[in-house]
């Protein structure tokens, strides 16, 4: 009850403040006013009773300052005071203020915004209900598989052996069977971008097939419509239904609302938009971006050519291709769901595939599924982590500087402090009033540095797509309340953390010393010990930092530098992928021989070709192949590409042996295959590869001749044995990627081209136009960000050590005036004390660098895997990180060297 | 801050608490009725007072309002609450157990002891 009373005048103390020293007033003047007239009374002349009145009173602001103090207000009026002050400090420096809060925010800021990505990347839950219960099917197997085809994610355990998430569909429908520990079984599988023809306008969309059960098992509804469900999920039928990202609802219909029944035609069959997921909806992976997910039974209608493999994949038991999902059941554990699963899969892998005993049996896993296949954490985990510590140590540097700031105000407030402690002050009362000048600077910090990171913050994440890709972000920067809580976390400690040790320094220590001190705050040892400690710290770290840049770069540098075995300058790529519905088998292959033709004969055009798998493009197919007249083998997994005749002209890769394709390589003719260098030395070492086989799809493929390496897929990777075939001998073909290379640059080729493909089929739209150099820049684009982003911190850091340095010789030199009086008088010409200044920096200088090298050489360890031909320890990188630091320090210290030699003495001598 | 002697502050306390429970007075009249009921025999510190005051109203033992003085004056006339009712009781109650323990002490015989 009491403090309830208490609480309530508190409140009204606060809130009516005016009124509440307006009565204080009132009352101690009607006070006054009372005795006076008594003591007239009582028979004193007006004059005289007002001076008893008062004398006997005391001092009126006094009794009201312990009116203020007995409601509790003194706290409050003690914050707000030592707030305005720290503010009329801060005015009154707006330089030393606008560096401060300027380095504080980019430290911050840069926290803040990869906070975001990780929140995206990383944390932020799904939009699935109870994600925890999902469960993510998986095997494991020896290395020799017991499919022969398989697509999708695989990974090599630490073991040798192989995990893969894929199955194929007869096992997931025998699988989806299992109603005693799952409520519902799902899968799902991408497709990859394909063409959608809107309203007679074709475009490329990601898309993604999903099994009836999909929605029902991820208990999300979408946003608009309704979802797929058993019933969409049914075999034949000649037209089918999609659910359309929101994303893709807004960029391509407007978010109209009729676009939910609208027809759209896919390869020529026509598909109805029946509902459009909720915004931010993202399936069961964070990493899906599908624009649009129709049912798994339509693939034979809408895609029936799409893999490897022709024709309906439903009831193939041999491709591997569906990840499947499973809610668990409320009453089943994991292990317990594990254990029945095992047993089912073995089952359902015994009757669907024959007995091979040559190959290894797969074995059934339970994963956690509660963010799918989190391709995400996969790809991002550790390059974030790596920009999490950077910026961190960006962040600690500009602590420093706050630090090395506030404790040079400090060294000159001493005397004042030390006289408020000697007068029976409080230590905490004056650390609340450092901490709150500090807040001051961290609060303004962490603000400012807040808004710069969200209005960036799509900056990274589009510095990670490719520079021809449409659609949605990978993933957005995520700016939610786990964010901003971080942040605040960060500005706090970091105001704690720039505080504590000017705080230290004037509050602890010897009162009398303190006293004693002059205007000029001879800083005792100790004390300049720290000012000097927090200037080694920051060249330490600026080194560290800038060893991180430099490694990167020549990562860059060096993956750029990889002989790439082609000419990729003024090669123009594009794709062109006809419907299915009207090119397919034999017309489909006239059709590309056609606009090869045509394109190559376009005027401005040296050479032109196409491939299935464009080089440096990330993808890297692979497939096995028999030798001397064998079988197919697993132990022979090679990459291949099937390419137009003209392939090796146009890339300009050399044929070493024999000869490439000719335009006697067609359909009907032998079929012959061109392999690279390295095929030969895995193969045929120390043979003559023209003449032998390969056996691949059924057929037999004599080598003709042998090209020169190339890169796979990834630069990184080793060069792997290709084997090339032309297109018209390998089966049926996807969607094929011409390259084009221009006699000059050229950049109004693709009108020609585009006018050209027109001339042969109005309806044949043309993708995905970039540079072979774009093609490579955004196989590095991962590598270019994280050069840019060290760079810039790299940067940064050095100007704010340098800001340090010169800010510490600054005040030496100030601090000093009256000795450098002296000796200047005594004889020592300008450059002894140029000399001498210098000398107090180089050591400070030489200590944080041999420091910076120790640290960064020890933490480089940790992003080993992120470099390319470069070791850790690199002595190359050391030695430019300690040469630039060592040249931005001596010029920092060079002004305030140059300020002290130029000192007149005789002011200098009178300086106090 | 200043700190007197506890007792003192306490004493204070209940003094005013006790000239207030009698009817609502304004800062002046508590003044004025304490050194009436002492019978002049005790005086405040005309300082010490308001803060006690306003110490009292903050915990909710006493209460205050706007009010017509003697020749028509505004003043804050305090009065007092329950819960200032019941302290008052329970400080009478203290003080004199506490002065019948001090005064036995002091009374204790050197034969006594």
């Amino acid at each position: 009850m009491n403090a309830f009373a208490t609480l309530r005048s508190w409140m009204r103390a606060i809130l009516r403040r005016s009124d509440l020293e307006q009565r204080m007033d009132d009352e101690l003047r009607f006070h006054i006013e009372s005795y006076t007239t008594d003591l007239e009374r009582a028979g004193f002349t007006t004059e005289e009773a007002r001076r008893r009145a008062r004398v006997e009173f005391g001092g009126a602001e006094a009794r009201k300052e312990e009116c203020r103090d007995a409601l509790g207000l003194r706290l409050l009026d003690q914050l707000v005071a030592d707030g305005r002050y720290a503010g009329r400090q801060l005015r009154r420096a707006p330089v030393f203020t606008a560096i401060a809060i300027m380095s504080l925010a980019l430290g911050i800021g840069a926290n803040s915004a990869i906070f975001s990505l990780m929140e995206a990347a990383l944390w932020r839950p799904t939009l699935v209900h109870q994600p925890d219960r999902l469960q993510l099917f998986s095997w494991v197997s020896g290395p020799r598989a017991l499919m022969n085809s398989s697509s999708g994610n695989w990974r090599r355990t630490t073991t040798g052996s192989r995990a893969s998430t894929s199955f194929s569909y007869p096992v997931f429908e025998l699988l989806a069977r299992q109603h005693t520990v799952f409520d519902t079984v799902f899968a799902l599988t991408p497709v990859g971008p394909v063409t959608v023809v809107v309203n007679g306008e074709p475009e490329r969309v990601q898309a993604q097939l999903v099994s009836g059960e999909f929605y029902a098992g991820i208990g999300v509804s979408p946003g608009a419509g309704r979802a797929i469900g058993p019933a969409d999920d049914e075999r034949g039928g000649r037209q089918t239904v999609a659910v359309i990202s929101d994303g893709y609802w807004a960029r391509r219909f407007g978010r109209d609302p009729s676009a939910v029944g609208a027809g759209i035609r896919i390869n020529q069959v026509p598909v109805t938009i029946v509902g459009v997921n909720a915004p931010g909806f993202t399936g069961v992976d964070p990493g899906d971006v599908a624009d649009l997910i129709m049912p798994l039974n339509a693939q034979p209608l809408v895609f029936p050519n799409r893999y490897v493999r022709n024709g309906s994949l439903l009831d193939d038991r041999d491709y591997w291709w569906v990840e499947v999902l499973g809610r668990l059941r409320s009453d089943i554990t994991p292990m317990q769901a594990q254990s029945a699963m095992e047993v089912a899969f073995l089952q359902a892998v015994k009757s669907t595939l024959p007995d091979r005993p040559d190959r290894d049996q797969p074995q059934f896993r339970l994963l956690p599924g509660a963010r799918g296949q989190d391709n995400l954490r996969e790809a991002f985990a550790r390059p974030l982590l790596v920009l999490a510590a950077l910026v961190g140590v960006v962040l600690m540097i500009a602590c420093t500087n706050v630090a090395s700031l506030l404790l040079a105000r400090a060294a000159v407030r001493r005397r004042e402090f030390s006289l408020r402690l000697a007068l029976g002050a409080g230590r905490w009362r004056i650390t609340r009033q450092l901490l709150t000048e500090g807040l001051a600077l961290g609060l303004s910090g962490g603000a400012l540095g807040f808004v710069l990171a969200y209005w960036t913050r799509h900056t990274i994440p589009q510095l990670l797509l490719p520079s021809w890709a449409s659609g949605d972000l990978q993933f957005d920067a995520a700016f939610d309340a786990r964010v901003l809580m971080l942040t605040i976390a960060v500005t706090m400690a970091t105001t704690v953390v720039s505080s504590v040790a000017p705080i230290w320094y004037s509050v602890r220590g010897d009162i009398n010393a303190g006293l004693k001190d002059g205007e000029r705050a001879t800083m005792s040892p100790p004390a300049a010990m720290r000012g000097k400690g927090l200037v080694v710290l920051q060249v330490c770290m600026s080194v560290s930092l800038l060893i991180g840049t430099g490694l990167f770069v020549r990562t860059l540098w060096n993956l750029r530098g990889i002989s790439l075995g082609f000419r990729p300058e003024r090669v123009v790529l594009f794709t062109i992928d006809p419907p299915r519905a009207r090119y397919v088998g034999q017309t489909r292959r006239a059709l590309f021989e056609r606009l090869g033709e045509a394109i190559g004969a376009t005027p401005g055009i040296e050479a032109a070709s196409l491939a299935q798998t464009p080089l440096l493009s990330g993808i890297n197919p692979r497939t096995r192949v028999g030798l001397n007249g064998g079988m197919p083998e697993p132990k022979n997994e090679v990459s291949f590409n099937n390419v137009g005749g003209r392939f090796f002209e146009t890339m300009g890769i050399p044929i070493l042996v024999g000869r490439s394709f000719d335009e006697h390589d067609r359909e009907t003719s032998p079929p012959v295959a061109v392999v690279n260098q390295q095929f030969v030395t895995e193969f045929f070492p120390n043979q003559n590869p023209i003449g032998k086989t390969i056996r691949n799809g059924g057929l037999l493929y004599e080598i003709v001749g042998v090209c020169g390496d190339t890169p796979s897929g990834q630069l990184r990777a080793p060069i792997p044995p290709t084997f090339y075939r032309h297109f018209t001998q390998a089966g049926e073909s996807g969607p094929m990627t011409f390259q084009v290379r221009t006699a000059a640059t050229d950049s109004t080729i693709m009108n020609s081209v585009r006018a050209v493909v027109r001339g042969i089929d109005s309806e044949l739209p043309v993708f995905d136009i970039r540079t072979q150099t774009e093609q490579i820049d955004a196989l590095l684009s991962r590598e270019r960000l994280f050069v840019a982003l060290t760079s810039a911190f790299g940067a940064l850091a050095l100007v704010l050590a340098s800001i340090g340095i010169y800010g510490l010789l600054g005040h030496s030199v100030s601090r000093r005036t009256n000795e450098i009086g002296i000796r200047i008088a005594l004889g020592a010409d300008r450059r002894n004390v140029r000399v001498m200044i210098l000398r107090e920096a180089w050591s400070l200088v030489v200590l944080g660098v041999v420091t910076g090298v120790v640290t960064g050489a020890a933490l480089s360890r940790y992003i080993r895997g992120m470099l390319f031909g470069v070791t850790p320890m690199d002595p190359v990188t050391l030695l430019g990180a300690v040469t630039v630091m060592t040249l931005v320090a001596l010029l920092a210290a060079w002004f305030p060297a140059r300020k002290a030699s130029r000192l007149d003495p005789m002011t200098a001598l009178r300086h106090d | 801050m200043a700190k007197p002697a506890d007792i003192l502050q306490g004493t204070l306390d209940m003094l005013i608490l006790k000239a207030v429970s009698l009817g609502p007075l304004h800062g002046y009249g508590v003044l004025l009725r304490i050194q009436q009921i002492s019978r002049n025999r005790l005086e405040i510190q005309q300082g010490s007072l308001y803060p006690a005051l306003y110490r009292l109203e903050h915990q909710g033992l006493i209460e205050s309002e706007w009010g017509e003085s003697e020749n028509r004056r505004r003043a804050r006339f305090y009065r007092l609450t329950a819960a200032g009712r019941r302290r008052l009781q329970q400080e009478t109650r203290n003080w004199n157990r506490m002065a019948d323990i001090i005064a036995g002490i002091l009374d204790t015989r050197p034969d006594e002891a």
